[in-house]
């Protein structure tokens, strides 16, 4: 009998990764986990925040310290110009990504009828829009014939309801949409689009005390603790790896167990 | 540095029992599973085909499985398969559930002419065999008192209609609803359950250039324009045994190509350009 064509699941030598947004600590984790894994990783903000731009940096100097290539860019993903431009500066200086992880996120926690428009307007631009503008030019810009790999990281926020997370929601949705939908434009193209939805997280605006005992929220999780960076990359490597072309528009949790509560 | 948590050869190194192991989805799972370091059980109702998965998985890892000849739909075999694994390896850290019947007496019958030993067959090798097994590795989980890991195989066919498979589908659901359950149940002692949902998968390489065409046909209907291949679950079953997997528990990890993500046209189909997008 024939054998498989087995490809390994947590090696990424040869390729090379893109990630945007570095305002939490998934950026950092995920991108590291790719570089261990061994691709170049090149690293652009989501906002022209100076703390952001500043942890790209930083991202962008610790890949390089494992011996990859890695570049790092300010970016404000709002602003679809800048991220076509930013990404044909990436292709220049490093190549062609194959791999997408989109982290941006900017949360806002408020009661509906509080929500400015201004509000509402950049929660939506930084969460979709700028998920839509960055994944429509890494599509345009695609190496034709190579494997692609889109990953959003996301939150359990998108699917279900809390007080005071209306604009977040929506905005989060529709960023889980879009990588619904672009699992089924892309999959006849060799392309997968994926979903890391987080849990309460260690560093979730609103999680309260991290002492058990003064937390409410922290036992109601079933884990019985907020979810650390560290816990997302192993699955970010395997989407973005040979091995992870049949894994597609999915919604993947990493959250203790909370979204499975009744 | 992360990857270091998808090694299973500890210490103390792993022990994983997968039932349904001596071939297809099994077997491909106990290898990459046996490849990250685990001391592999293999359990399946033939001996012969146990024997030679055995050889594969030694060929793989250079290590010895255990081989225990199982019908996991009795009770008594699915304690036994526990017991002989800790007598022979020491201890146990992950109960793969894979065992299942697809294509089990009654396939493709309608519900008129369904007999009930069909339908019992079909729950029983499913879903009894997983409670079976999972109840006997969660008191062994909690005489070790160091947690442990049940990872279940379900099936898309359990979210989505099927019609060819009515039994099939009906004990799949049940697979994924105790996997959610089970899970909020033993979170406190440390113990992990989740679930691998599997698309359209081959279950080993094609045997000549007809199967592989017929392959190739069936893999036009799916998004990613191919089926699945046994291989492409090992290394999601490493990641949900692993501590890599560390803060995931009760979940349903689909593996289909994105089938479950469309379905509502026919694959390939581009709704055609609406006139013009409104510019009111």
């Amino acid at each position: 009998m024939a054998e498989w064509n087995r490809k390994p699941g947590y090696d990424l030598a040869g390729k090379r990764a893109l990630v945007v947004g570095f305002g939490n600590p998934a950026g950092r984790a995920i991108a590291l986990a790719l570089a261990e894994a061994g691709a170049d990783v090149a690293a652009a903000s989501s906002t022209l925040d100076g703390d952001e731009v500043m942890e790209a940096k930083r991202v962008a100097k610790d890949v390089a310290g494992m011996g990859r290539k890695s570049l790092a860019q300010g970016w404000d993903v709002t602003l679809p110009t800048n991220v076509q431009v930013g990404l044909k500066q990436v292709i220049k200086e490093l190549g062609h990504p194959t791999i997408l992880v989109y982290n941006a996120d900017a949360p806002l926690a408020r009661p509906i009828e509080k929500v400015t428009d201004a509000e509402f307007a950049r929660v939506q631009a930084v969460n979709q829009s700028g998920a839509f503008y960055t994944a429509r030019s890494f599509v345009r810009e695609f190496p034709e014939g190579e494997a692609g790999r889109l990953i959003f990281v996301s939150t359990i926020f998108a699917e279900r309801g809390v007080e005071g997370l209306a604009a977040y929601t929506t905005a989060k949705a529709g960023m889980e949409g879009l990588s619904t939908a672009l699992s089924q434009e892309l999959g006849g193209r060799n392309m997968t689009s994926n979903c890391i939805a987080t849990g309460w997280m260690d560093w979730t605006p609103g999680r309260g005390p991290d002492e058990i005992g003064a937390n409410l929220l922290m036992r109601f999780v079933p884990m019985r603790r907020f979810g650390k960076a560290d816990e997302l990359a192993a699955l970010a490597v395997l989407l973005a790896s040979d091995a992870g072309g049949y894994l597609n528009g999915q919604v993947f949790h990493i959250d203790g167990g909370v979204s499975q509560h009744l | 540095m992360v990857l270091e948590k998808l090694r299973l050869d500890g210490p103390p190194r792993r022990v994983v029992i997968v039932t349904g192991g001596s071939r297809g989805l099994g077997k491909a799972m106990a290898i990459s599973l046996a490849e990250a370091g685990a001391d592999i059980c293999i359990a399946s109702r033939t001996p012969s085909q146990l024997e030679a998965a055995a050889a594969e998985i030694k060929a793989a890892s250079g290590r010895d499985p255990l081989v225990v000849p199982t019908n996991v739909q009795s009770r008594a075999e699915c304690d036994a398969l526990i017991e002989k694994t800790v007598s022979h390896f020491g201890r146990l850290d992950v109960m793969l559930n894979n065992a299942g019947i697809g294509d089990a007496r009654g396939a493709g019958a309608r519900i008129q002419d369904l007999e009930d030993a069909d339908w019992h067959d079909t729950i029983e090798v499913n879903l009894y065999s997983t409670f079976y097994c999972s109840r006997a590795a969660v008191r062994q989980f909690l005489k070790q008192d160091q947690g442990g890991v049940i990872l279940n195989v379900a099936s898309g066919t359990a979210l989505r209609s099927s019609p060819q498979s009515i039994g099939y589908a009906a004990a799949k659901a049940g697979v994924i609803s105790l996997t959610k359950s089970l899970a909020a149940q033993v979170v406190g002692e440390n113990i992990r359950v989740n679930c691998i949902v599997p698309g359209f998968v081959s279950q080993r390489p094609p045997r000549d250039e007809q199967e592989e065409a017929m392959r190739k046909q069936r893999g036009r209907f799916i998004t990613v324009r191919r089926l699945g291949e046994a291989w492409e679950l090992g290394p999601l079953a490493v990641f949900l045994c692993s501590d890599a997997s560390s803060y995931v528990t009760g979940e349903a990890f689909v593996i289909d190509g994105g089938g479950l993500a469309g379905g509502i046209a026919p694959t390939g189909w581009v709704v055609s350009e609406p006139a013009e997008v409104s510019r009111g």
